[in-house]
């Protein structure tokens, strides 16, 4: 990820007030992000198993987030899904779920054929997808980091810097202990 | 798994009319069909003599014709010949079948978000694999019970 990427998503999560669990754990950090949104965060655990590979679904209705999570996958992983779908919510991306021809492969069926079946509407571009994995990579580094508070990377705001400075060396040192 | 018999021409040739649909329309129509064949294969054949296939009055249309509907529907021209096992694409099929009836569902919910009475509005997800249908549907199903619809 390029450096001015990087810190993009350290500026979404300054403004969006967001904070790091230190030390971290997804779930925590989900409760944090539905607070701030002031919506109840379900997480369902189902089996995904009869998916390809462990996946994660995010559903938001009027009333409330779901985020589906394997709960048979490796905790590193199911980790890194929940924080994937929590980082589209962060996102505010307004995709929807895209079930076109490119995302099923078969065999026999040709695959023009299944597009006019399908029809065309891929309503979730990858666009999304990247900026998710993106801001849950970021993340993610602030968490290894045992950083609190994305630290601003400019010099401008030098009050906060200040802050973010003692608070992340607070909570290294507590991890030591 | 399709249930239904395919072992005839005609059979298979319903079931094709009934599984690949244009995406939001009915069926097919035996004009559409003849018409897309004419445009797109540069081949000659007439609505009448698909319809004869569909009920049975031809039981052993002409190969090339045979070849043509099966380019048209996207599927091995063997699957209509009763060449080898029809299973296999008709197990592909159903699978459409079911992606398509989940789409038709997320759509709805989607159709939903200015009803105020319907709650379920928007769905994310990566990409879909057949295999992911089921737990998309399932999802929705859990969905739905916490919100206390249905």
């Amino acid at each position: 990820m390029r450096a001015r990427e990087v810190r993009r998503y350290e500026q979404m999560l300054r403004e969006l007030d967001i904070t790091i669990p230190v030390p971290f754990d997804a779930r925590s950090f989900g409760e944090h992000i539905a607070a701030k949104r002031g919506r109840p965060l379900h997480i369902l655990p189902m089996d995904t198993s009869e998916a390809v590979a462990p996946c994660g679904l995010w559903m938001a209705t009027a009333k409330a987030d779901y985020v589906v999570v394997d709960e048979r996958a490796p905790a590193v992983l199911r980790e890194h899904i929940l924080l994937h779908e929590l980082a589209h919510m962060l996102c505010d991306h307004t995709g929807r779920l895209s079930l076109d021809a490119t995302d099923l492969s078969f065999e026999f069926l040709d695959p023009a054929m299944v597009e006019r079946v399908l029809g065309r509407t891929s309503r979730y571009p990858d666009e999304q997808e990247r900026e998710a994995e993106g801001l849950a990579s970021v993340i993610s580094q602030f968490a290894a980091r045992r950083s609190p508070v994305p630290r601003p990377s400019d010099a401008a705001d030098e009050r906060t810097a200040a802050l973010d400075r003692v608070s992340s060396a607070l909570a290294a040192d507590r991890s030591w202990k | 798994m399709s249930e239904r018999s395919l072992d005839s021409m005609r059979d298979r040739l319903n079931y094709l009319f009934e599984t690949v649909r244009p995406a939001g329309k009915p069926r097919y129509s035996v004009r559409e069909v003849a018409e897309a064949i004419k445009r797109d294969q540069d081949f000659d054949i007439s609505a009448a003599y698909i319809n004869y296939i569909c009920t049975g009055e031809r039981e052993n249309p002409g190969v090339q014709q045979v070849r043509a509907l099966a380019q048209f529907f996207g599927v091995p021209a063997a699957f209509l010949l009763g060449e080898g096992d029809p299973g296999q694409v008709a197990r592909e099929l159903d699978q459409l079948r079911a992606a398509v009836r989940i789409k038709e569902r997320m759509q709805a919910a989607d159709d939903a978000m200015n009803d105020p009475g319907v709650r379920v509005v928007a769905l994310k997800a990566r990409g879909l694999s057949p295999s992911h249908l089921k737990l998309v549907s399932a999802m929705l199903d859990q969905v739905r019970e916490i919100e206390g619809l249905d």
